[in-house]
């Protein structure tokens, strides 16, 4: 049954990562509120189940042309040096504390989002 | 080039390769308008490219912004294990200049090392646990498939909308 559960709550993240709007944050919180999993081993498997999902669909994005990666380097090289430090921090840090942090990470995304949002709607007169 | 043999004045666009609208004499020389999803559906997909943002950055510029704004992602990923694509594609958007679609699909190529280094450093510290990632892994994988099939039918500004405030209102029961 709690296996049942766990695909259903990876289906889910994985459709809205299918969707282009940032699965993994949500599949966290599925399994962090909802089905119990500690904070830092849903972040581990976040983790984990994005790579065969996110190969695959570079693989088709590739094929089609729609990878630039001309300049990405200087972003990708930083990204990776900050992310292994980050990552190393984070295996290390309360389970409880973490879960908080990401909450407030979450609601300053959706409030940033839903800001720049409004701008734009107010910008160009209408939704799109 | 279809364009310039069909197509003629009234042409707007809402958003680099979003919908857009075309204007053009039919047949029978009455007007119609042909709704399109992306500028591939009329130039070639190298031409897909004029619709970037000419925005005029200076190359150093444009390092100095990415290598900021590229330790800021890794950290977030790291840390949180997620949000790194999220952050990408606005930063490719709006500092790599590239149009919508070209920076999903180049946030994945950027998330892609990164979540196999911070994986590497979760696991070797004993954070997986086998009997919750099979089945999630197992999930995510058909609703990635699923996924990429419903975004050719649900509007993206419902998406956008109903995603934002589950975000906010997940996030306020983790922080709280």
């Amino acid at each position: 049954m709690r296996f049942l559960f766990l695909a259903l709550a990876g289906v889910a993240g994985g459709v809205l990562a299918g969707l282009g709007i940032g699965g993994g944050t949500l599949t966290i919180p599925i399994l962090v509120l909802a089905l119990g999993v500690g904070q830092l081993t849903a972040q581990a498997v976040n983790l984990i189940s994005f790579l065969p999902t996110g190969a695959a669909a570079l693989f088709l994005h590739i094929k089609n042309g729609y990878v630039k990666f001309d300049g990405v380097l200087f972003f990708l090289f930083p990204a990776l040096v900050a992310c292994i430090a980050a990552s190393a921090f984070a295996v290390g840090v309360n389970g409880e504390i973490l879960k908080r942090v990401y909450g407030g990470f979450l609601v300053a995304v959706a409030i940033a989002t839903l800001t720049a949002k409004i701008f734009e709607i107010k910008k160009i007169g209408y939704l799109h | 080039m279809r364009f310039e043999r069909e197509y003629f004045g009234a042409r707007f666009k809402t958003r680099e390769d979003e919908v857009s609208f075309d204007a053009y004499a039919n047949e029978s020389g009455t007007l119609s308008f042909a709704r399109t999803k992306s500028p591939k559906d009329f130039y070639g997909k190298d031409d897909a490219v004029k619709f970037e943002r000419e925005d005029g950055k200076s190359k150093a510029k444009r390092i100095a912004l990415f290598v900021f704004f590229g330790t800021l992602v890794g950290a977030v990923n790291g840390l949180f294990g997620a949000g790194g694509g999220m952050l990408a594609v606005p930063v490719l958007c709006f500092v790599g200049g590239l149009a919508n679609k070209r920076a999903h699909a180049t946030a994945i190529a950027v998330m892609l090392p990164l979540c196999l280094a911070s994986a590497v450093v979760y696991a070797s510290s004993n954070a997986v646990d086998y009997s919750v990632l099979i089945p999630t892994c197992i999930g995510v994988f058909s609703g990635g498939i699923l996924g990429a099939k419903l975004l050719k039918v649900i509007p993206a500004i419902w998406l956008f909308f109903i995603f934002n405030l589950t975000m906010l209102i997940v996030g306020f029961k983790m922080l709280l």
